[in-house]
């Protein structure tokens, strides 16, 4: 079947969507976090068709957290509980319902101004999580390791950076990397006590912001990072040379990259220029030790060329802030007030 | 001419309300006397109680005196529920943008029709969305606001459609009968229903449905003469030689086709010959028994007393618009309606606005009508997007007192409205930049005015700010933000991000400013800040020397801390003897030297020596008399040695 | 069908003061999300918007020993800074600093200092206003007594240090200012509108020399600056405007060849004043003396509806609404239409005396709808 793109207006900007997991039926709700509006909303989304006489099906609010400051990340740390990073400096952990979805969402912690300067608000950009611990970021610079499950600060870095942290991704259980508004990336191994990062180096020479980073899901330690400028950026951590290769890929900022869970060669990745494009990373990869050993190293990329890219909607107007995929489905988010669902992807 | 009289009344009118402006009652009795205004960003304004006068009775400001009070536009447009018009028409207006850049080289009347037809599915759904809510609404007074939305919406939606039959759509031979048909079941469905269900049920004696008439007079006027037939031969009398008479009439009613191979002439000769027919039926009487069939017979002979009787029966004269235009001149094209429309708008007394705008369409006066739809309450969506439409479709001509064509200045001025109005939301501000990026170059201009007024309260609307100005070639934007940024970081000492700001800025006096406060704060707190960012900068320290200075330091520090002391002395004697090194500094820089002259091994070369012992003595250092003392004894005793092992080594030097 | 247009088209707040004394200036800051006002009792104080809505005051101190005519911000390039003059002969430079560990900080109070204290002036201190910020930072200031100082601050870090630049005298009594805010050096020079108060009667002493000696009663003069003769010149005197004046703005410049002025006067004005092609834009203010002639002035609109003295006169952010207000109470919104004709689009009105008043509202409430009164079309005709 072709791929087909249906859209919603919700009457805010989104910022982050993420489909609720299912145990044994097909996905059919998600969440969204909305940004740069007076009032921010989470709110939890279902597909149905309410009149039945219908064959598509369309996305119907089912509840709405409001939030104050923008909605800056959202990470599952269980299978019914989100981790929400906001502007305000705000960290929280948010709990919906496995038997009704429509339930409002309950707020399980709170962790007010976890990024601060002083009395001063500041926005906590981003957050990873990882067996239930969540990894802060911030503009202070500063970053923060919580356990999601007890509700505390584990650990904190102060001033982590000087600049402000814009992303940041657990590479493993001990180590997170972290990416600032000059593209600075900095390793951290979290068992050390001292406040040094293990590793650090540039994304790029233009010294713009590192966007969103991920690491890839079979082979942690090839990691990707995403620029303001548009560019996409691949290391092999077991490799001295970094950067691996930096391809000019968007036109504008990446905002948002995910490996297709089902399948590690297709890399999704959206735009401040509207754009959402489909990678085929088996390109990239070459074994050199045959399909069961673990040595794959990593081609340099020079420019993407057409083969390995693919546009999956035409461009918008707007930035595409977020997306998510679910086997062939994937939802995204865009400043232009709409969420847009793509079917039928090849995955 | 009795039309034109109306028009000319109508213009008249337009200039009346054009001169009065809108008052409003401000609360609270705030103000006896003077005011004062101020404006804040968008349309938000405060009123305060002035005096240009030094108070003559101290103490004496009364209560009312001292209230401000703030004003700011209630917009229409920034509820939720209108948002998503915003936004989807959003991109079918750039589309539009796009289309008419490709009609430049050829024609691309097709593409402006599929996009006007999707600006008319935007209005329904909105008039949908509107209605589902007014539903949902408990509150009488929001069900009353949503209503007075949907009959806005209402409106434009029935002017559009009229706009696109008019001046968007191909008709073959301009013969717009059928599409103003079209129009009329479209926008004024009427006994719809009861002629379906009637036909449905199929039963001899449907005259006893109390709407049966009514229905079929219906169908009639909306020129369903088909229709009519099937409902007729349902009456108990359907085979009564007076029902057959009629149908038999409207049976043999010509029906006039571009395509029917005979000129507008010769189907004219047919049409009267027909008429004729009718008309001598009537006049036989045989049908005086039969009042409704004889009206059906006057409404088919285009009787303006037929119509004139059964107007009261509608709410307004749009729907006999159709039927009319059918049974009197079915041959007309698009300019002439202007003829029916007075006829049928003359049919009952009073108007309404609506009827004023599609008077003005019906006659071609297109000024008249943006003019009338400025007037609508939505904020300018409507008369700034079918304006655009028009223009580009090519169909709009907009003269002034002097005749000089400004039809590109009046489209120009409604999309500069609605997109500052736009900016100014919180969220919407995007979509009104893609607007006034398409008017350059004033629309440029005054949206960087806006721009850079936008508060910013995170990084991420920072960067989106500047990523939005560059995709428009804004290009002032990207250093003033970064500029006010930085000594925003400034102001609260956070030196990093004030000197990350300066840099992307990329501009020479923020960076000095940034350097320099991180040096004097080193001078103060004895630790270097934004260490990371100095060893990483690159070129970018070289935006000023300050700057470049800073970040020499800081690799000095570097060096030092990884035991490079050689290299780490050699960059402390260039930085002594390049003096660029700020006044203030100078004190540091020499006792930095100290911590070198004590290691076992000489780091300083006698030359270097020199310089360091020049700098002590003739730079304004400030240097406390006793660290001065003991800094002369080590210079001195690194000379002494230096000076012996280069003595012996010659080739050193 | 029903009406297409609704009544209700704007929202109010009421904010409570707290001045002592009368108010004389409201001054939002370069984003509209701050306020400064000034009074007779000798305070400034700084509102900041909540973000809801609401506004919030964040500071109040005495800053003269006068009343306090004009408040004024810098562009928030050079940080958080305002500028104050008084009746006490000064004018005055705040900076707000960031030491949040400040008492009065957990209130949410900040604190502003008194960078430098401008003295020059012998007679009260009646206007003064940042200059546009591609110049550098720079300060004008305007006396009573008709001299007009610019000030520099040659680091803009250390705004205690402050060089007077440039005096200008007039001659006559100086009530306003405005600079125009052209951002193009190349094509318009710094350029500086001031009008007088003096008043009108007095026609012998309103009776001033231009420097070219060419005699002017207007009350609305322009100064330009030379690059090559480092100095400012007038280049201008509207003789359009013979009555006292008591504001004057330029609007913003949207890139075109000619600048907008309203005044402030008897009636509301709005006067187009067009560099004169011949008399050279390199050249700038030195065209003053040969030709005569520097600026073709037009008065585009002159309003009378205030029927009385007006007070102020403000533009918007993009020049496109121009707000004024006078002797009788009221607040009218000018704006230009597609065919450049400006006409009023609102009126804002205190209550007529007599009419059943609403409830008088709490400081701090959100935002009201604000009814019309009727439709004036309704009206009976007076």
């Amino acid at each position: 079947m072709p791929l087909e793109v249906q859209g919603k207006f919700v009457s805010q900007k989104i910022n982050k969507v993420r489909w609720i997991p299912e145990e044994y039926v097909e996905t059919k709700c998600f969440f969204t976090g909305s940004w740069d509006d007076d009032i921010n909303t989470i709110k939890v989304w279902t597909l149905d068709n309410p009149d039945e006489d219908d064959e598509v099906d369309y996305p119907h609010e089912l509840s709405s957290y409001p939030v104050e400051g923008d909605v800056t990340q959202i990470k599952f740390t269980d299978k019914n509980k989100i981790a929400v990073s906001l502007s305000n400096g705000d960290v929280k952990v948010l709990e919906i319902s496995v038997y009704d979805k429509k339930l409002p969402l309950k707020e399980l912690f709170h962790f007010k101004k976890l990024h601060n300067y002083g009395k001063e608000k500041c926005s906590c950009t981003s957050l990873d999580t990882l067996e239930g611990d969540i990894a802060t970021v911030g503009e202070d610079g500063n970053v923060n390791i919580l356990s999601g499950r007890r509700g505390e600060i584990t650990r904190t870095i102060k001033e982590a950076d000087s600049c402000s942290l814009h992303s940041v991704c657990f590479i493993k259980h001990n180590e997170a990397i972290t990416g600032n508004l000059r593209g600075h990336m900095k390793i951290w191994d979290l068992r050390s006590s001292e406040n040094k990062p293990a590793a650090s180096f540039l994304l790029a020479g233009d010294e713009l912001a590192a966007t969103c980073i991920i690491h890839h899901p079979t082979q942690p330690h090839i990691i990707l990072a995403g620029s303001e400028s548009g560019s996409l950026a691949v290391w092999d951590l077991r490799m001295n040379a970094f950067p691996t290769s930096l391809v000019n890929a968007h036109t504008a900022g990446v905002n948002e990259m995910q490996f297709h869970p089902e399948n590690p060669h297709k890399l999704i990745t959206c735009s401040v220029s509207g754009e959402l494009w489909e990678w085929n990373m088996e390109a990239m990869t070459k074994s050199s030790k045959g399909p069961d050993s673990q040595l794959v190293t990593w081609m340099p990329l020079d420019d993407k060329s057409s083969m390995m890219v693919n546009s999956l909607i035409s461009a918008l107007h707007k930035s595409i802030n977020t997306l998510h995929c679910d086997k062939g489905r994937i939802l995204c988010g865009a400043d232009n007030e709409a969420i847009y669902l793509v079917k039928n992807f090849k995955y | 001419m009795n039309s034109s009289s109306f028009a000319f009344g109508a213009v008249q009118d337009r200039a009346l309300t054009a001169n009065t402006a809108k008052t409003f009652v401000l609360p609270d009795k705030c103000f006896k006397k003077y005011v004062g205004c101020a404006w804040g960003r968008g349309n938000k304004f405060t009123i305060y109680p002035y005096s240009h006068t030094e108070s003559k009775t101290p103490n004496a400001a009364e209560n009312s005196e001292n209230k401000l009070l703030s004003i700011r536009q209630d917009v229409l447009l920034f509820r939720p529920i209108l948002r998503r018009l915003v936004n989807e028409s959003n991109g079918t207006y750039l589309s539009l943008q796009k289309a008419a850049e490709t009609a430049k080289n050829s024609d691309n009347q097709v593409e402006f029709l599929k996009l006007s037809r999707q600006f008319r599915s935007i209005i329904r759904v909105c008039i949908e969305s509107l209605q589902k809510a007014s539903e949902q609404e408990l509150n009488s007074d929001d069900r009353n606001t949503s209503s007075s939305y949907i009959t806005i919406f209402f409106s434009i939606e029935c002017i559009w459609h009229l706009c696109e039959i008019l001046f968007v759509d191909s008709i073959p031979g301009d013969v717009v009968m059928p599409y103003l048909l079209e129009w009329v079941r479209f926008n004024f469905p009427c006994h719809e229903q009861t002629a379906g269900k009637l036909l449905e049920a199929c039963e001899r004696g449907a005259e006893d449905d109390k709407d049966y008439w009514d229905t079929v007079i219906g169908m009639i006027v909306q020129g369903r003469v088909d229709v009519a037939r099937a409902l007729l031969k349902l009456h108990s009398q359907g085979e009564s030689n007076d029902f057959k008479l009629v149908d038999n009439s409207l049976r043999s009613m010509p029906v006039y086709n571009v395509y029917g191979g005979i000129s507008t002439g010769e189907f004219q000769i047919l049409w009267k010959h027909w008429q004729a027919e009718c008309r001598s039926k009537l006049s036989s009487g045989v049908l005086s028994s039969q009042p409704k069939l004889e009206l059906i017979i006057r409404l088919i002979t285009g009787e303006y007393k037929a119509f004139e009787s059964i107007r009261g029966r509608y709410s307004s004269w749009f729907d006999l618009l159709g039927g009319w235009v059918m049974f009197t001149a079915p041959w007309s094209r698009r300019h002439e309606l202007g003829a029916a429309a007075s006829a049928c708008a003359g049919m009952a007394p009073g108007r309404t606005k609506l009827d004023d705008m599609v008077r003005a369409l019906l006659e071609g006066d297109l000024h008249q009508l943006i003019h009338e739809i400025q007037q609508i309450s939505d904020n300018g969506w409507f008369a700034t997007h079918l304006t655009d439409m028009l223009f580009h479709c090519g169909k709009l001509k907009i003269l002034d007192d002097h005749h000089n064509n400004v039809t590109a200045k009046v489209r120009e001025s409604l999309i500069l409205e609605y997109g500052s109005l736009l900016m100014e939301h919180k969220s919407l501000w995007s979509v009104g930049l893609s607007y006034l990026a398409t008017v350059p170059p004033e629309g440029l201009r005054r949206a960087e005015l806006i721009l850079e007024r936008i508060p910013i309260d995170t990084e991420a609307k920072a960067m989106r700010i500047v990523a939005e100005a560059k995709k428009y070639g804004i290009a002032g934007i990207a250093p003033s933000l970064s500029r006010c940024l930085c000594a925003r970081h400034l102001q609260a000492r956070r030196l990093g991000a004030a000197l990350c700001w300066a840099v992307r800025a990329r501009c020479p006096g923020a960076a000095q400013r940034a350097a320099h406060a991180a040096l004097r704060h080193y001078t103060q707190a004895a630790s270097l800040a934004a260490r990371d960012l100095l060893l990483t900068a690159g070129p970018a320290v070289l935006l000023s020397d300050a700057l470049l200075f800073l970040g020499k330091y800081c690799d000095f520090h570097r060096l030092y801390n990884s035991r490079e002391f050689k290299k780490a002395g050699d960059l402390l004697v260039s930085l002594i003897t390049s003096k660029i090194a700020p006044d203030y500094f100078w004190k540091t820089l020499l006792l930095d030297t100290l911590a070198l002259l004590e290691r076992d091994e000489p780091v300083f070369t006698s030359k270097d020596t020199y310089e360091i012992m020049l700098c002590l003595e003739l730079k304004p250092s400030n240097l406390e008399a006793e660290k001065a003392d003991l800094l002369r004894l080590a210079l001195a005793r690194n000379l002494a040695r230096t000076a012996l092992a280069e003595g012996e080594d010659p080739g050193e030097q | 069908m029903g009406e297409l247009t609704a009544t209700n088209l704007f929202e109010s707040q009421t904010i409570f003061a707290d001045h002592k004394d009368l108010i004389h200036d409201v001054a939002y800051d370069f984003y509209g999300e701050r306020m400064a006002t000034c009074s007779s009792d000798q305070y400034v104080k700084v509102w900041d918007s909540d973000g809801q809505g609401g506004w919030r005051i964040t500071a109040s101190w005495k800053a003269h020993h006068g009343s306090v005519w004009k408040v004024t911000w810098a562009h928030p390039e050079f940080g958080q800074v305002i500028a104050t003059c008084s009746f006490d002969r000064t004018a005055a430079i705040w900076e707000e600093v960031g030491d949040t560990a400040a008492s009065g900080s957990e209130k949410g109070l900040r604190t502003w200092l008194k960078r430098s204290n401008l003295v020059d002036s012998r007679t009260s201190v009646t206007d003064v206003k940042f200059g546009p910020k591609h110049l550098g930072l720079l300060l004008v200031t305007c006396s009573a007594d008709g001299i007009i100082r610019i000030y520099e601050a040659p680091d803009v870090m250390n705004l205690a240090q402050w060089t007077l630049q440039h005096e200008i005298p007039t001659k006559v009594s100086i009530s306003c200012l405005s600079w125009n805010p052209s951002l193009s050096r190349v094509v318009h020079p710094p350029m500086l509108a001031v009008g007088s108060d003096e008043p009108s009667t007095t026609s012998a002493a309103a009776n001033v020399q231009t420097d070219k000696s060419t005699a002017c009663n207007g009350k609305v003069f322009i100064y330009e600056y030379s690059e090559s003769s480092r100095r400012w010149t007038r280049t201008d005197c509207l003789s359009s405007v013979q009555e006292p004046v008591n504001d004057i703005a330029f609007a913003p410049n949207l890139g075109r060849s000619f600048h907008l002025l309203a005044v402030a006067t008897k009636d509301v004005r709005i006067i187009k004043i067009e560099p004169i092609a011949e008399s050279g834009s390199a050249g700038g203010a030195s065209g003053a003396g040969g030709a005569g002639v520097r600026f073709k002035c037009e008065v585009l609109a002159a309003f009378e509806e205030h029927s009385a003295c007006v007070w102020r006169v403000a533009w918007n952010v993009t020049g496109t609404l121009l707000a004024s207000s006078g002797d009788d109470a009221t607040v009218r919104l000018w704006k230009m239409q597609y065919l450049n004709q400006w006409k009023c689009v609102a009126v804002f009105k205190s209550e007529p005396m007599g009419g059943e008043s609403p409830p008088l509202a709490r400081a701090h409430t959100t935002y009201m709808r604000m009814a019309t009164m009727a439709n004036p079309s309704h009206m009976p005709f007076h």
